[in-house]
């Protein structure tokens, strides 16, 4: 089968579907959760505004009311989102209201990059035909549909820019300090503790157990050899069947380890969030009608 | 139901997308190539982590003169964000030259001014401080004192004196 055969392989509704509602539910109780935050960040000194994305075409930062009102108005959409209400309308206005609350947050002097991968998913289920199924409209419509083609590519399209994501991830410390200092472990090293010794001058915490990284030094060498591994080989391994698994693995490790060494938390990975799309989710089927009583 | 064959409108429609965003998401990446790679949001160059980080390391900070020993002043006194965005906040406000940093340090020294509490209310002066960390030293031996520092700006805060 070619490679694009491959892409277009058929695929259940109900998969693409799960992906929309879990994916949809998981920003919304994303943005609910950091809501307090993004409006602190609007009462931002106009001093420290750096605008990125879209924000350039902005004269100055959003007022906090107006703030206020994107976020609000993004948490009402991704409701609508994940419980698949008028998707083919309503699906493009509430990513693009995702895309403008984090470029926001993304314009105050720091890009974090936690929040990438999450809007890229929401945009890619937003223009695709994700409600087909476990859906409002298809419920209105009289029931989910079947297996087609249009209903696996998006799916894919979701994995291959996950994949894409940690590829450029890979490239970035590639060309930017060579392999070999990623191999010996040391950049791995000197990454943990220049990122811990700028947050406790600000006084943004200390990890206890950093001076190790001293007496660490094969599995710094290893820790440095699968991270620049896994993020330039993604594609491949999260593409091949058999590697999948252990990528997946891999990488929802790697995430948890910069969480435990530079305590920065990409809840999206991190809660595995950002994996399900390699998921059989058309399973969940079963357990939906099991849990209704059918 | 079985399934249904690839529709012309469908593989149109796959091919255009998938090409655009995949385009998009990796095109950014090609910036690793040239002079100045410039990172952006959604569309991410992924920087982070990316740099060789030399052992001795440059860094800014706030220190408050009053208490004893002197505290450090945490980045919630003038940014509304998490710890990195506080960090890179005093990084440019630093950068962009002392027309932008004295207003800066005057508004951090009114709101320790309004502290009646704590370590806070016993502060007089801020600084901003350029030091120089060996990363080993640091960490490994526990001596947190750096290697050299420059205080860059002083600032009073009101009604408190030396």
């Amino acid at each position: 089968m070619s490679p694009w055969a491959r892409w277009m392989a058929p695929a259940p509704a109900s998969r693409l579907g799960w992906l929309r509602a879990l994916t949809g539910a998981w920003a919304l109780a994303y943005v609910l959760w950091r809501r307090s935050g993004y409006l602190a960040i609007g009462r931002t000194d106009p001093e420290h505004w750096r605008p990125r994305g879209l924000a350039v075409l902005l004269d100055g930062p959003p007022t906090p009311d107006q703030v206020a009102l994107l976020v609000h108005l993004a948490i009402a959409g991704l409701v609508l989102f994940t419980l698949g209400v008028a998707h083919r309308w309503l699906a493009p206005i509430t990513a693009l209201l995702l895309l403008v609350v984090l470029t926001l947050r993304n314009s105050w002097g720091v890009l974090l990059h936690t929040d990438n991968l999450l809007l890229l998913h929401i945009i890619v289920l937003a223009i695709t035909p994700s409600a087909d199924a476990v859906s409002v409209d298809a419920r209105r419509r009289g029931g989910d549909a079947g297996v087609g083609p249009r209903w696996g590519w998006p799916v894919r399209l979701v994995c291959a820019v996950t994949a894409c994501c940690y590829f450029l991830a890979g490239v970035a410390k590639v060309t930017a300090s060579g392999w070999l200092g990623w191999a010996s472990g040391q950049n791995l090293r000197n990454q943990v503790l220049y990122d811990s010794l700028h947050r406790e001058l600000m006084g943004g915490g200390s990890i206890s157990w950093l001076p190790l990284l001293y007496d660490l030094g094969p599995l710094l060498w290893i820790g440095g050899t699968l991270t620049i591994a896994l993020e330039l080989l993604a594609p491949a391994l999260l593409a091949w069947r058999r590697t999948r698994w252990p990528a997946l693995l891999g990488l929802f490790g790697m995430h948890w380890g910069i969480r435990l060494s530079m305590l920065i938390y990409f809840w999206y990975p991190l809660t595995g969030a950002a994996f399900v799309s390699f998921l059989p989710l058309e399973r969940l089927d079963a357990v939906w009608a099991r849990l209704r009583g059918r | 139901m079985p399934p249904s064959s690839s529709s012309g409108a469908t593989t149109i429609r796959a091919l255009v997308t998938t090409t655009l965003v995949l385009g998009a998401v990796l095109a950014p990446g090609l910036q690793h190539f040239g002079e100045d790679p410039r990172d952006s949001f959604p569309l991410s160059t992924y920087p982070m982590f990316s740099r060789a980080r030399p052992d001795v390391e440059r860094a800014l900070y706030v220190r408050a003169l009053g208490p004893e020993p002197p505290r450090r002043v945490p980045y919630g006194v003038w940014s509304t964000g998490g710890w990195t965005t506080g960090w890179r906040q005093l990084q440019r406000t630093v950068r962009a030259g002392p027309e932008v940093a004295r207003p800066f340090c005057d508004r951090m020294a009114a709101r320790f001014a309004a502290d009646h509490t704590g370590w806070g209310a016993e502060v007089h002066t801020l600084a901003i401080v350029h030091g120089r960390f060996e990363l080993e030293r640091y960490f490994a031996q526990g001596d947190k004192t750096p290697l050299d520092e420059r205080v860059l700006l002083t600032c009073a805060v009101p009604g408190r004196t030396p």
